[in-house]
This record gives C-alpha cells, structure tokens and sequence, in this order.
C-alpha cells in the first residue's frame, strides 16, 4: 500500500514539474513569436527560389536616398 | 453510529462552505486576470508595414490603410492593411501589402494566440509563401488554391481568412477594385456529426441503469471517441477551449462549427443535466488511458485522505492554466494536456514526457490523468457547484414565498 501511495504521489510530481516545463517552452516561445512576427516578403522569396519577380527589382526602379540619411565625409568633418 | 450523524452533517456543511467560499475567491482571481489581459496593447503597425515593403522609405497611414511611398510625395509603390480572424486559441492578425497593381507584395502575423508549437508549422512548410505574388481577385481560399498546413489546419484558415480581409480592405479602399462577397458556407461534416451522436450517446447513456448494454455502448462511443475525434481529427476538447470562450475569441461559427458543438454541448448537457458527457462517455484521451488500464488489468487506486489533497493538486494546476491564459491572451499557450503529442504525433521535449509517465501510469492505475491532472474535471466541477447553488437559491426562494 506505501509502495502505491509513493507511486502515486511521484507521478503527481513528476507530472507537475513536467506541466511547470511546458508552460514555460510554451509562454518563451510564443513572447519570442510576438515580440519578432513571422513576416514575408516577395524579395525573400525571390532569393529562395532564385527569381527576381519583385517590381523593385526592376531596372527601372531607382531607390530613393534622403539628402543627409547617409552620412558623408564632409558631414562628418563639419561635426567634429 | 446514531451520534456521529450530526458531527458528520456539520462537517459536510463545513467543508461544503469552504468549496465555496474558495470557488468564489477563484472566480475573483479569474475576473482580475481576465481583466489585467484586456489590457494588453495591441502592436504596433506602423513599424512592421516598412519590413513587409522593404522598399518604402515613407509610410502614411489613412483610414486603416498604409501607403508606402519610395519618395516624399512620389507616388505610391504599395499599399498595406491589417485583417483579424479567428484561429485556434483566438485572433490572428495579419498585415497584407500589395502593389497598385494588386499583387501581394509581403505578408506577416502580427499576432497569434496559437499553441506555439503547433503556430510554427505554417513557417516551417512555407505556408506564407503560397500568399507571395497572388492577384488581388484569388479566393485565397483553403482547399481551393491555397494547402493549409497539416497538424495547424484552424491556424491555416485563419491567417487565411485574416489575410483575405486584409486585401478586401485595400481592394476596396485603395484599388478601387469591386469583389463578389465572401461566401460563408456552414460546415457540417463527418466530425461534427460524430460529436452530436457522441452527446446524444452521452446524455442516453447518464439516465439507463449500469448494465452490460449500457457497458458495451459506453466502450462503443470511447473508441469512437478515440478513433474520430482523436487520431483521425486531433480535435479533443483542451482548457484552451475554454480559455477562448473566457476571452471572446469564438471562432466563425460557418467554418467552426465543432467549436460551437463541443463547447455549447457540454455547457448545456453538464448544466441541464449535471453530469459531464464528455468526460465518461468520449474523451479520447480518456479512451487511449481505459484502453491500457483494461490490458494491463489496472483498477482504480484512490486513497481517501490523499486523493482529496491531490484533487486540490489538479485544482490549483486548472486555476493556473486559466489565469496564466487569460492573463496573457494565450489559451494555446497555457493548455498543458498531451493530446495533441499522442494524436498528433508532435510537441516539445516536456510534452513528449509527461505523455509517457501518463502512459506507464495508467498501466498501474485507472485514468491517472483525469483523476489527477486534467483541468477539465475542475472546470465542470465548477459548472455543478454553479448549478447546485443556483437550484439551492431558486427552491430556497420559493419555499420562502410558500
């Protein structure tokens, strides 16, 4: 009877250590998930496949560039 | 013996008090993590618009709608939107961005309350992919031109369905482009006739004496139970369930209809006839531990004074997994039950363990783990403490008129 009585109590134990596990897998993974979202786009898949199907990879499409955003060296100069 | 009867009668009273007074201090515990949950902020947009059209070099954002421009005041290069729809633990919501053309440019889950595990499949099949390049008047349909992804079929209808309102939003907002409504078809198939015969059986099956026939159907509705429900749709009942009912995710009753069947089911059955249907009658997990309790010869094993300190065990363990669901908006997340790793044959390191020690445990003992660990039993025991105190109530006020 003592031998069922452990037997019992140390599946309960395991088993909740075992709970304790996956809630904690469970809550990391899904606070990873939501903290970088799954996203995907045509230039990814155009790398995985090889093709270059994107209309911004086009001949025709010229990235624009923000006067400034890139600094240059006389920016630099002028700021030290 | 005549003397101890009232000692007896005041310590059932005792402890009868006592359940309820923990029941009603549970219910605030559930109410405060339902609220803090309805707290949460939802992510924002904007950000993400720009990693879906790497291009853009400005986003403008107008009447729920994004446009992406290369330039200041160039012309637009994109446009993207925001759709939600339910999924299996609740909303899925998915940004869209298509050009002025009408193509899906890039696509994202923005946010999921899925079982991780399970969520993690559709990126791992290249179920996103299938979205890339799709014109504007595709049905985006699953099983007409898109595959949903085997084992996360709710999850796949779901981004689905989110992604679809998404495009109607830019198809009509931006594209000018007229579609045909969505069609909404009901679903009733194979699995949710099986539920609603399975209920019937159940609810039949409560009022007819113990007998050889009633034991014989009781095994016919198990296997059954195991058979459908289990290993052909992996769609057993989960505290998940239950934790997106607490929190408003109910999914769309045309495409989910054994959602509703199973829920609705068992919350009018328990509570019209108070006893649970499901449980006895046919759970799968329930059947697959029966089964090897029945091969091996094992019977149930409950020691009085330990089984009622392990009954708060599985108590405290239920109270947990709702808290923590409601709390954090993540009822996939805080389900712990191992179904899915039997039926399913997929889960983590833990999952996979905790279904063998249920395994060899019920080879020694009858159902260890509905007796013990399930949250489903203290879910429906709340339910007949409910119904017990609204029937006490009820005759307690007429026999005051009388």
């Amino acid at each position: 009877m003592r031998l069922n009585r452990l037997l019992l109590l140390g599946f309960v134990i395991l088993s909740c250590m075992l709970i304790v596990l996956i809630w904690t897998i469970n809550m990391t993974q899904q606070g990873a998930e939501a903290a970088r979202p799954v996203l995907v786009t045509a230039g990814q898949i155009d790398e995985s496949i090889g093709v270059t199907s994107s209309p911004f990879r086009s001949p025709t499409f010229e990235p624009h560039i923000q006067p400034g955003a890139i600094p240059t060296l006389s920016n630099i100069l002028e700021d030290q | 013996m005549e003397p101890d009867l009232p000692r007896d009668f005041k310590a059932r009273q005792r402890s009868r008090s006592r359940n309820r007074t923990l029941a009603a201090l549970s219910l605030v515990v559930i109410l405060v993590a339902w609220l803090i949950g309805g707290l949460r902020r939802q992510p924002a947009v904007a950000g993400f618009v720009k990693q879906v059209i790497p291009e853009a070099a400005f986003v403008d954002e107008s009447g729920g709608l994004w446009l992406a421009r290369g330039s200041s005041g160039g012309p637009i290069i994109a446009y993207a939107a925001v759709g939600r729809a339910p999924g299996y633990g609740g909303p899925i919501e998915v940004l869209v961005a298509m050009d002025p053309k009408g193509k899906v440019l890039g696509m994202g889950v923005l946010e999921n309350h899925e079982t991780p595990g399970f969520f993690r499949l559709l990126g791992t099949n290249d179920f996103y992919a299938q979205f890339i390049g799709r014109d504007v008047e595709d049905s985006l349909s699953i099983g007409e031109d898109l595959d949903a992804v085997s084992g996360a079929t709710l999850s796949s209808e779901g981004v689905a369905a989110a992604a679809r309102l998404a495009i109607r939003g830019i198809a009509a907002n931006a594209l000018q482009v007229p579609l045909p409504p969505e069609k909404r078809s009901v679903r009733f198939g194979f699995p949710e006739l099986t539920l609603v015969l399975l209920f019937a059986a159940g609810y039949v099956g409560h009022r007819v004496r113990d007998g050889v026939w009633k034991r014989r159907v009781r095994w016919g509705t198990l296997l059954t139970g195991m058979i459908v429900l289990g290993f052909i749709y992996t769609a057993p009942l989960t505290i998940a369930n239950f934790i997106s009912l607490a929190s408003g995710y109910w999914p769309d009753w045309h495409t989910n209809l054994y959602w509703h069947l199973l829920i609705g089911g068992i919350l009018f059955v328990t509570s019209a006839q108070g006893k649970n249907p499901y449980c006895s009658w046919f759970c799968p997990f329930g059947a697959y531990q029966e089964c090897l309790s029945a091969v091996s010869g094992a019977k149930s094993y409950r020691p009085r004074k330990l089984h009622d300190a392990l009954t708060w065990v599985q108590r405290g363990l239920a109270l947990t997994a709702v808290v923590l669901g409601l709390a954090l908006r993540r009822p996939g997340a805080a389900s712990y039950e191992p179904f899915p790793v039997l039926f399913d044959l997929r889960g983590n390191a833990a999952e996979w363990g905790l279904l063998l020690v249920v395994t060899l445990a019920s080879l020694l003992m009858y159902r260890p783990f509905c007796s013990y660990l399930c949250p489903l039993a203290p879910v429906v025991d709340y339910i007949g403490v409910f119904r017990r105190w609204v029937r006490e109530t009820w005759r307690a006020r007429r026999r005051a008129r009388a």
